[in-house]
């Protein structure tokens, strides 16, 4: 009897276990609070405007494609409830929320999600459903209620938090001017909750946090252009990171089969109705049993996307992808998404150019460090691999007459337009831009004379022209070598003494024009603590 | 001497051949779950491939297109098998036709034979696992195969008996398909009020209709009493409409089935699940040959198509037990029930004389016979006759009447009724 009992009960696993599809992405609905938990008393000093621009922001980096919208209105008498009850708590910890959205929303929730159910549950039939005589003969959509249960039980809740903020500015007259330098920093994050339905009832639980600070910096005339800049600047940064943590969220993170198998390429069943987007990262891998049967899974190189096809107006248009790291890749294989920024930073040792048409002069620089951020632009371009590049280099610099020498630095800095062609592991780009050259040089000869240091500063703007090739480490890390020629010359150098005293400007001539070759190492982050384009661009006068 | 040298000749030979089989196109997994039957023809089945790599030496990695090809090509045989001699209605049943079989399995396992009773396959794998340090591939995915094709091809290779062969003989079985009824309710009436049961005898006739069988339709109940009055053998079935029924229809098999359908709410839908009951008996004996419950998955959906779903799942089983039944029976010869009743106005003497000498004439005319029934004055007998001597029910009535007038001279045959499974006979005194 034993036996049997036994046999019945390994038949009824094996049956059981059979149609448990490989892990596959399927459709969440999410429902947002336009609310902001101010999570500390430094976070309740952010003004309204502030707080609404944050909750704005979080709302629109985190509404991603591949999920579906229970919205409650921002005005309803419920936000006003649950607002209400947390601005009364004095526990915000997860668990503690979790029971005020137990006591206002689940209900409401659970009513948006019924009336959208059957609609979403037509989307996870799968394809063996699909030709059943259910749907073939039937001409019936198929919906079981299985996937009905997988339509509630897909439910979650995220609630934006900030616990920490600050902000200060700085007065600073130049030049009769008066300059006003913000710095705001926030940190905070996202709180998830699971909506869990089970034979009719529903609750509310908590699931995880995901945290990321942000700072921002702006330079302006006016101090509240100052302040409003740094902090939108912050707060973007913030919201940003934060899309690229949900994204990363197991139960969020785009998994499918590899459907073909092209020797590097690979074609894929997700698309613009999941929001694939050019150059996205998957992961490849399989699972594998080992002699005790235990189950893991391998990885097996990566791959980038392609080209993204769309599955809005037809369900079986696949998109492709394109392998970097390409491991021995069949049909049927996983392929699990791996959010980064849409962003690379490149940080660089080398040689830039410097030298002087002066006869008798050498001017000329030895190392330089430098570092770039090339920011992806192929989902505005369609196209795989096509980057804006802002970067800047810094360097020595010496002048030799050859009795004495001068020493100083000399900044590079460009802004360009960046092509790569990628072949597997090895890239090779093409650039072009303008750039940005700077030098100074400090005379210190006079200073036993009047005490004074003298500096000689020489700006100009050109060209630049480069290329180089890459070799990709792992899905995060490339190292390259670059070749950049630099097209710019100078004959006028400005003079101050460090007093900011200014003396007429003096005649000699500075050549950046040549080739600069520089080491470089390639990161792909997950956040950054800051956008240094923002900065840039806030920073500059 | 010579024998050992036989021996020692055949052994390699059987050794070398069976290695031969092992490598050759048959499945690796063997291993398949029925999913659902979508029509008549079509089945679809869950099937698990294997892609397996030897290697030659430790440097010897597998090739991943290779697996994979050899995984799926490897599952469509495990599923063609599960249909050909797998699960518990394989299509093969007799020993005879499994040994046929083994003589044609290496060109019929061929990847081009196999290739072409798939009439679709999944793109995804619900299942793909590496084992053995990579060098063997797992995958499980759904194939829809064209099971009427298998069978078609196995009668042309001449494994199974061609339903041709058989309908020259014997005929396909006539069925009958009715609601199982409660005691004392028709299950005529059923089917005409219950559109729910109308809609499970429409499902089950169309799968029957659509394999050639000869479905009979009962449209009335009248005339089963006298059926009953006539054999004591009868009265113990009285209460059981259906298989009266089918008795009087001449019905060599009947189905029955029952229809129980459930609900609960999923949110504000309403999603339903059915369980259909499907059986099947020989209608002389009333014996049941097949008996399978079939389960629609819960459904937002109209009760007619779950109660399809439903009955899909189970009827394939039961009609492959039906098959594997009248297989059995062709070999036996053609069946009928002969029900014999002799009037009380003989004594009993004069009755068991003529019953004996008709147990003796059923006993001369018969392939074989069975007794279901024999007191002083009726008699019960299943016989299966040679169809080539006696073709239909009316040569064997004129056989049993000739017996019959020369033993009882003074008797009167009657014919109560007499269709092409049953005969029913009444003798009166003059």
């Amino acid at each position: 009897m034993q036996k049997l009992i036994m046999a019945t009960l390994l038949i009824l696993l094996v049956i059981s276990t059979s149609f448990a599809q490989q892990d596959e992405y399927t459709r969440k609905s999410i429902t947002f609070l336009d609310a902001v938990i101010l999570a500390s008393s430094s976070s309740r000093d952010m003004s309204t405007r502030q707080v609404d621009y944050t909750a704005s922001g979080v709302k629109r980096m985190v509404q991603l494609e591949r999920f579906d919208y229970n919205p409650i209105p921002s005005n309803s008498r419920l936000m006003s409830d649950f607002s209400y009850q947390v601005r009364k708590s004095s526990d915000l910890s997860m668990d503690a929320l979790a029971g005020i959205l137990n006591k206002t929303f689940v209900a409401e929730i659970v009513k948006i999600m019924d009336e959208n159910a059957e609609n979403r549950a037509s989307m996870l039939v799968d394809e063996t459903a699909r030709m059943s005589f259910v749907a073939t003969k039937a001409k019936d959509l198929g919906i079981t209620a299985e996937n009905l249960e997988k339509v509630f039980n897909s439910g979650y809740i995220y609630l934006p938090f900030i616990n920490g903020f600050s902000e200060s500015t700085q007065a600073e007259k130049v030049e009769d001017v008066m300059w006003y330098e913000s710095q705001v920093s926030i940190s905070g994050g996202i709180l998830w909750f699971k909506i869990d339905y089970d034979d009719g009832h529903t609750s509310i639980r908590p699931l995880l946090e995901r945290a990321t600070s942000s700072t921002g910096f702006a330079k302006k005339k006016n101090a509240k252009d100052a302040e409003w800049s740094a902090f939108t600047m912050a707060a973007d940064n913030y919201a940003r990171n934060l899309e690229v943590a949900t994204k990363d969220i197991e139960d969020f993170k785009l998994k499918t089969q590899v459907m073909e198998v092209a020797g590097a390429h690979i074609g894929f069943n997700m698309g613009r109705k999941e929001g694939v987007h050019v150059d996205d990262r998957f992961l490849l891998g399989e699972t594998m049993m080992d002699s005790d049967g235990q189950l893991s899974f391998k990885k097996d190189g990566f791959a980038r996307v392609k080209s993204v096809g769309n599955n809005r107006d037809n369900p079986g248009a696949m998109s492709y992808g394109y392998g970097v790291i390409v491991g021995d890749w069949a049909p049927g294989m996983s392929l699990i998404e791996y959010p980064t920024l849409p962003l690379d930073i490149y940080g660089m040792l080398g040689l830039i150019p410097l030298s002087t048409d002066e006869t008798g002069f050498d001017l000329s620089s030895q190392f330089a460090l430098g570092v770039e951020m090339a920011y992806n632009l192929s989902q505005i371009v369609n196209s795989s691999h096509w980057y804006l590049t802002g970067g800047a280099a810094l360097g020595n610099a010496q002048r030799d007459d050859g009795a004495e020498t001068l020493y100083g630095g000399i900044t590079y800095a460009d802004i360009s337009v960046m092509k790569r062609f990628q072949w597997r592991r090895l890239d090779a780009y093409a650039k072009g831009g303008i750039a940005y050259m700077g030098l100074f040089l400090t005379d210190e000869r006079y200073v036993e004379y009047n005490d004074r240091t003298y500096t000689y500063d020489s700006e100009t703007y050109g060209a630049v022209l480069g290329g180089g090739v890459n070799l990709t480490l792992n899905i995060d890390w490339a190292v390259g070598l670059r070749y950049n020629y630099y097209l710019g010359e100078s004959d006028t150098w400005t003079v101050k003494d460090d007093e900011d005293t200014e003396y007429d400007d003096m005649t000699f001539n500075t050549n950046h024009t040549g080739g600069a070759i520089m080491f470089q190492l390639i990161f792909s982050p997950k956040a950054l603590g800051f956008d240094p384009l923002a900065a840039l661009g806030n920073l500059s006068e | 001497m010579t024998k050992l040298l036989k021996s020692v000749l055949i052994l390699p030979l059987i050794w070398s051949s069976t290695l031969f089989s092992q490598s050759g196109n048959l499945p690796q997994s063997k291993e398949a779950l029925f999913v659902e039957s979508s029509g008549p023809a079509e089945v679809v089945i869950l099937a698990t491939g294997l892609g397996i790599h030897t290697p030659k030496n430790r440097w010897d990695k597998p090739d991943q297109s290779e697996l994979t090809e050899g995984a799926k090509l490897d599952a469509r045989r495990s599923a063609v098998w599960f249909i050909v001699l797998g699960g518990s209605d394989p299509l093969l049943t007799t020993a005879d036709e499994k040994l046929k079989f083994n003589g044609v399995q290496e060109s019929f396992f061929a990847a081009s034979n196999i290739q072409t009773y798939v009439a679709w396959e999944s793109d995804r794998f619900e299942e793909r696992i590496k084992l053995d340090d990579g060098n063997k591939l797992r995958i499980k995915r759904a194939i829809r195969l064209n099971k009427r094709l298998i069978q078609e091809d196995l009668e042309k290779l001449g494994v199974m008996a061609a339903k041709t062969y058989l309908t020259a003989i014997l005929g396909l079985p006539n069925i009958m398909v009715l609601p199982e009824a409660p005691k004392g309710k028709n299950p005529i009436d059923m089917l005409r009020n219950d559109v729910t049961y109308k809609k499970g005898a429409e499902v089950i006739e169309s799968y029957l209709t659509s394999r050639r069988y000869d479905v009979l339709a009962p449209d009335q109940a009248e005339g089963l009493n006298e059926l009953v009055s006539a054999s004591q053998s009868l009265k113990d079935v009285e209460e059981d409409a259906t298989y009266l029924l089918a008795l009087s229809v001449g019905a060599d098999i009947y189905i029955t089935y029952n229809i129980t359908t459930e609900s609960r709410k999923v949110g504000s839908s309403t999603v339903k699940k059915a369980a259909v009951a499907v059986r099947a008996f020989e209608t002389t004996t009333a014996r049941l040959l097949g008996t399978e419950t079939g389960y629609s998955r819960e459904r937002p959906s109209m009760d007619a198509m779950i109660i399809e779903e439903a009955i899909n799942d189970a009827i394939e089983k039961v009609l492959a037990r039906i098959n594997a039944y009248w297989k059995e029976d062709l070999s036996r010869g053609v069946q009928y029930k002969v029900i014999i009743s002799i009037s009380t106005e003989y004594d009993t003497d004069d009755a068991e004389e003529v019953l004996f000498e008709l147990t003796d004439a059923l006993a001369g005319m018969s392939n074989s016979t069975k007794e279901i029934l024999l007191t002083d004055y009726t008699l019960d007998y299943l016989i299966w006759t040679n169809p080539e001597k006696y073709q239909k029910s009316s040569d064997i009535y004129r056989a049993l009447k000739k017996t019959i007038d020369r033993a009882l001279p003074d008797g009167k045959v009657r014919r109560v009724t007499m269709n092409r499974k049953l005969i029913v006979l009444k003798i009166d005194m003059e």
